[in-house]
């Protein structure tokens, strides 16, 4: 009794101080949930991060890209990481203008860095306008300062590894949990089949390979089997290419281990360069010198890619290449190989591909076609 | 033969002390208002450069403790207001001073007159910006040397427009020069097993403990510059830390280093 009693006391303090809280932030808090009727939302989720669009609404971006495609993000951090894998597909940037709740050029919107405003995605937050006038409004209101786009991109950038470690310890309590529900409630299948996380989202989802799930179970399952159990799963295929932790893109920059499907290589006689994908292989190969290379072409001693269907590492010499398809790698539209030339063609039929490449026939032009 | 070395020997002296005299910003240690406190007060925390050498640039952020940080340029000054010490500070600034350079006094920043862009040289930038207290010696001054009368809230603005580009500037003259002149200097000179034991939150209280504990033997400011930048920057990877997802910054230190090239080839 005297516990309970004591326990009641605790639990009213509690909720008497968080109701003083609350009220005395109420007046100045920034919600980024949409309030408008009708989001504009290419798709439910973030193409980086699978997280609920119209949660952060107020900080959605959506590039549209040279290829066709089109992607949307939760909040500028998700853009800054996939920044590299799109700037030079971009064709049109655009960010909600956090006010009117509409997308709007990105390239000319005002934005109020360093503010009191809290965001969901990152510990410093980055609200667009796209009038000078309300950007003004709301530095009276929650403090900051105006910033341009490219500057802004740039403490964003700048932040990543910051925010990363912020959300860390949250995000390995959610790995734990995903993998409960995925032990418990999931069928058994591959979560190296797909491209992205979204993809796989979207596909648990739609199939219901999880039955029925909650919208933040079938997000932390899908966190849990895109960042911890798909590379555990590759490790046990033996015949998958080893890719050095550190190992970086030289045409793109990426880390090539986050992208174990796509891994691509090129051997040299001294060392090897690691790709996220052929086609930035294909664009090192013919023109070294181009991303601060000596090499030169015929140097190259080796080619070694991953087959889409089995991911083992095989030749890439003799692999046949579907171009044009409706399955995108981490850097867009790909040549994506196959050791046999059956599977190249179920895949061409099956993805809308183009064609079915051999290695000789790619040319530097057919590359750079891939990008438009 | 022997006449020909004290010639030399004269010669080097004449050339460090004109590349004193001739560096603008300068004033000699005992003019320089230090208004940071401590046994570091002598370097900007930002950087770790001596403020007496740059003092003609130098800020300083006055917070409501009473406190002062005292840095090199407005562009420490930017780089801590926008990303990094004082970024969720700012509601603790009190007040930001300049250096006005017709007097060498420390004055008011947002009621000072900036000339941006003259042609006398800029501290961590490729833009000079040197403050004055009148507005008619501010106009003066661009008269005779080029540049633009502002002030400070447009001088900032241009300090953070021109940040990616003057960071590509410094790294490419870091990487060309300092880290490489510091690694040498560490590796003949110093007691690393001492240094390990350092803990700093800034370059120039790393700095300031390099200096006291004489863990490198006697050094000159610049060799001690070197060897700070090599240990913050590179061993303990500060520089990759904050920059090294930072392509734009890499693209225009390639950038500078090939202007670099080309000017000495032109020689």
């Amino acid at each position: 009794m005297a516990i309970n009693n004591f326990s009641f006391k605790v639990a009213a303090v509690f909720t008497a101080a968080t109701l003083l809280f609350t009220l005395s932030l109420g007046a100045k808090t920034f919600k980024e949930r949409v309030t408008g009727k009708s989001p504009v939302l290419v798709q439910k989720w973030c193409s980086v991060s699978a997280e609920e669009l119209a949660d952060t609404y107020k900080t959605n971006y959506m590039a549209k890209l040279t290829d066709g495609q089109t992607k949307q993000y939760a909040a500028l951090r998700f853009l800054a990481e996939d920044y590299d894998a799109i700037k030079t597909r971009i064709k049109e940037l655009l960010v909600v203008d956090a006010k009117h709740e509409k997308f709007v050029n990105a390239l000319t919107a005002h934005y109020v860095v360093n503010s009191k405003a809290k965001t969901t995605y990152s510990k410093f937050s980055k609200i667009a306008f796209e009038n000078e006038a309300d950007a003004k409004d709301f530095v009276k209101e929650f403090g900051g300062d105006i910033r341009d786009f490219d500057f802004t991109l740039y403490l964003a950038i700048k932040d990543l590894d910051l925010d990363r470690e912020f959300f860390k310890t949250k995000q390995e309590k959610l790995y734990k949990k995903g993998e409960k529900i995925f032990e418990k409630l999931c069928e058994k299948f591959d979560p190296n089949q797909y491209g992205s996380l979204l993809d796989l989202k979207m596909d648990i989802d739609k199939k219901k390979r999880c039955g029925r799930l909650s919208a933040d179970n079938l997000h932390t399952v899908s966190v849990y089997l895109w960042e911890v159990k798909r590379f555990g799963d590759l490790v046990q295929n033996k015949n998958i290419m080893q890719v050095p932790d550190k190992a970086k893109c030289p045409v793109c920059g990426m880390f090539v281990s986050k992208y174990p499907k796509w891994a691509a290589k090129i051997v040299t006689k001294g060392h090897t360069h690691y790709f996220d994908g052929v086609k930035d292989l294909m664009k090192f190969y013919f023109a070294p010198s181009k991303f601060g290379s000596s090499h030169t072409t015929e140097e190259f001693e080796e080619i070694r890619v991953t087959d889409y269907y089995t991911q083992n590492e095989i030749d890439g010499k003799k692999a046949f290449y579907v171009a044009h398809s409706n399955v995108f790698g981490p850097m867009g539209n790909e040549l994506i190989p196959f050791e046999n030339e059956k599977d190249a063609n179920v895949f061409l039929k099956e993805h809308n591909g183009k064609a079915v490449l051999r290695f000789n026939e790619i040319t530097e032009a057919k590359v750079y076609e891939l990008d438009n | 033969m022997k006449l020909f070395k004290m010639a030399m020997v004269a010669m080097v002296f004449t050339l460090t002390g004109a590349y004193a005299q001739e560096m603008f910003q300068s004033v000699p240690e005992k003019e320089a208002t230090l208004l940071q406190k401590g046994e570091d007060k002598l370097y900007c925390p930002n950087c770790g450069m001596n403020l007496p050498k740059y003092y003609k640039t130098s800020h300083a952020v006055e917070l409501t403790d009473g406190t002062h940080r005292q840095y090199c340029s407005i562009h420490c000054l930017t780089e801590e207001m926008e990303m990094g010490y004082l970024r969720d500070k700012k509601e603790n600034i009190k007040s930001i001073k300049v250096v006005d350079i017709s007097s060498n006094q420390f004055v008011d920043a947002k009621k000072a007159f900036y000339v941006v862009g003259s042609s006398k040289p800029g501290t961590m930038t490729m833009t000079s910006k040197y403050a004055f207290r009148q507005k008619a010696q501010a106009e003066d001054f661009a008269a005779k040397n080029g540049g633009t009368v502002m002030d400070f809230n447009e001088t900032y603005k241009a300090a953070v427009n021109d940040f990616t580009k003057d960071m590509g500037m410094l790294l490419a003259m870091k990487s060309s020069k300092m880290w490489k002149m510091g690694e040498k200097l560490y590796n003949e000179k110093c007691d690393k097993a001492k240094i390990d034991t350092f803990h700093a939150h800034n370059i120039g209280t790393m700095k300031t403990m390099i200096r006291d504990s004489k863990a490198c033997g006697e050094l000159d400011d610049m060799q001690l510059q070197a060897i700070s930048l090599h240990i913050w920057d590179q061993k303990l990877g500060n520089f990759e830390k904050q920059y090294g997802e930072n392509k734009e910054i890499k693209a225009n230190a390639e950038m500078f280093k090939k202007k670099m090239m080309e000017q000495n080839g032109n020689k």
